[in-house]
């Protein structure tokens, strides 16, 4: 039975990698051991996560790696979460709602965002896809979420993210706007007022540690 | 009916051979005067200069705009989507007639429930995926394209498009990939998932969806269009690895394109994919132009693209969706000329949007495209 840092070095690789069962036997063999939960989410299953990121920059990984690494790491989560006890949830440095916009049903990219984000210990709100933007605006305010995060495959949608934008814009307290999708780019982004502009999911944790100083 | 005539109720097409005699004698017309747009097409695909670069606005459902009809309308009356297309190509001077409707045309036969926007594109209800679960792969069952609702449109457009188009333009009929249809029934999340967990699952759907596929193809040949186009959107680094695609698509993709050979028709290719594997797909599809959105995984540039691929494909492309979206029409009329100047030289350039034209822009710059070939695609290119 691997010990201590060793396992969580073989949880870290079990989400590289996008073994889910073997991430889910670990993560019970880790708890069993006495691992406290958190420690089994920073130090195993995020850093699992962040890896996969790194090789997707990389080109050694493309989408289908990326997404089974996300679902491993999200099995463990799941797993760790009912033990964290009081300690409650792992260090959460920003809350981000994220979602997509109203007519688009394109998730892929914005499930990685939420991926890495998480595993860069952010604590996600999902809103899935086709989504309102009165919701995002919502949501925002109810979690006191600092960062909204939009995204959109289609040049159809792209009105909706630009109302969703403006609107949170608009917020008495306005939260900080970024974007992705195929038809953006750095200017289409600021062109419709957002604060930052994602070309790759793997990239989110940096860019959001660049807007926030 | 199409331009071809008909023997024993088959079609008695030119071959490959004969098509790259007759471009060399539109090459010769074109230097005296002025082609029209199937022989400049012509000339282009088998990379012999026109008179100028021919170009494409690829206006799909804005197409719709031009004859004021419903979205919904466009995705399910042949006859209104041809009349849209023709009216797209008179007004503002395209040289290719497309029969793409949308990318859900293939996925709603298999059973797949659509949405039909009044103001977008149709897609899928993902909340209602016809793939609900892995088991479901195996459980899809092969049918006649040219008796269910959405392939027979397109069966019955390319038909219209062909008869109308006469020996003016070239029609070009579209098939999207099986790995994107099957997308369209599963979501690409669980897609890439289930391709890495329970490949001989995915495979089995594959196996069926190519069997409609290339059924499909074949009845768009006997319509007379003059080439089909094939998307195979996942080969790139947008979608999964080289490996990963040969095995889910590229072998599936290959039986489609020689079966549109067989049939007498020419292989085109879309893929708007970030840094397409250019090399894997000539080698699976064998085409005879690729319309790209941008320069492949081993290319640095539009120079290097046109050097390492020039001899063995046309291309067509790659001006971007975003810079149609922001830039102004002289911008983009700009950005034509730089792409003509390093693409067009030596023929086997078709100067058109990366992608289909956004839906709901307004169509400055689909004119724009349209007079840069004009203005600037003259050959000898200066």
């Amino acid at each position: 039975m691997a010990k201590g840092n060793e396992l969580l070095e073989v949880i870290a690789a079990a989400v590289r990698e996008g073994m889910e069962e073997e991430v889910l036997s670990r993560c019970e063999e880790a708890l069993a051991a006495g691992i406290p939960a958190r420690e089994i989410i920073q130090e195993g299953l995020c850093p699992g996560m962040k890896e996969a990121g790194e090789l997707y920059e990389r080109h050694e990984y493309f989408l289908p790696e990326l997404l089974v690494a996300a679902e491993a790491m999200h099995a463990g989560i799941r797993m760790a979460l009912p033990h964290l006890g009081e300690s409650g949830a792992p260090g959460s440095s920003e809350t981000v709602v994220l979602g997509v916009v109203e007519g688009d049903v394109h998730e892929i990219g914005k499930n990685l965002v939420a991926a890495m984000l998480e595993a860069d210990g952010h604590r996600v709100i999902d809103l899935g896809y086709d989504v309102p933007p009165q919701r995002f605006l919502e949501q925002v305010r109810e979690n006191g979420a600092r960062v909204l995060a939009l995204s959109t495959m289609m040049t159809t949608t792209l009105p909706n993210m630009r109302r969703t934008v403006e609107l949170a814009r608009a917020m008495a307290d306005p939260p900080l706007i970024i974007v992705g999708g195929a038809p953006l780019s750095q200017a289409v982004a600021a062109d419709m007022g957002a604060d930052g502009y994602g070309e790759n999911a793997a990239g989110a944790p940096a860019l959001l540690r660049s807007l926030l100083g | 009916m199409s331009v071809y005539p008909r023997f024993r109720g088959k079609l008695i097409r030119p071959t490959v051979g004969m098509m790259r005699a007759a471009s060399g004698i539109f090459h010769a017309h074109g230097r005296i005067g002025e082609l029209l747009p199937l022989e400049r097409v012509l000339c282009a695909a088998f990379h012999k200069e026109p008179d100028r670069v021919p170009v494409t606005h690829f206006l799909l459902g804005a197409a719709r705009r031009l004859t004021g009809i419903s979205y919904e309308r466009f995705s399910r009356d042949p006859e209104a989507a041809a009349e849209a297309y023709i009216a797209a190509n008179e007004l503002l001077g395209g040289d290719v007639l497309y029969t793409v409707i949308d990318l859900s045309v293939e996925a709603a036969d298999f059973g797949q429930e659509m949405v039909y926007p009044p103001y977008s594109t149709a897609y899928p209800d993902y909340r209602k995926p016809r793939i609900a679960s892995v088991d479901d792969y195996e459980r899809l069952e092969p049918f006649d394209p040219r008796r269910s609702p959405r392939m027979g449109m397109g069966v019955k457009l390319a038909r219209i498009l062909a008869k109308k188009a006469g020996i003016r333009y070239p029609v070009m009929g579209f098939v999207f990939g099986p790995l994107g249809v099957l997308n369209m029934m599963r979501g690409a999340p669980r897609l890439f998932a289930d391709c890495a967990r329970h490949p001989q699952k995915v495979k089995a759907a594959l196996e069926v969806i190519t069997e409609v596929l290339v059924d499909y193809a074949r009845a768009l040949c006997d319509t007379g269009v003059d080439a089909v186009m094939l998307d195979t959107l996942f080969a790139s680094q947008s979608g999964v690895s080289r490996e990963l695609w040969v095995e889910m698509e590229g072998v599936y993709a290959r039986r489609i394109a020689d079966e549109i050979r067989r049939n007498g028709a020419l292989v085109a290719l879309h893929n708007c994919g970030t840094r397409p594997y250019l090399d894997l797909q000539l080698e699976y599809m064998e085409p005879v132009i690729v319309s790209l959105a941008d320069v492949p995984d081993d290319c640095a540039d539009l120079a290097e693209l046109k050097a390492k691929y020039g001899e063995r494909t046309a291309i067509a492309g790659l001006i971007p969706t975003q810079s149609l979206l922001l830039e102004s029409p002289k911008a983009i009329m700009e950005l034509a000329r730089e792409q003509i100047r390093v693409l067009a030289p030596g023929g086997g350039y078709v100067l058109a949007p990366a992608c289909e034209y956004p839906p709901n822009l307004e169509l400055a710059n689909a004119l724009a495209v349209v007079r840069a070939a004009k203005v600037y695609g003259k050959y000898p290119i200066k």
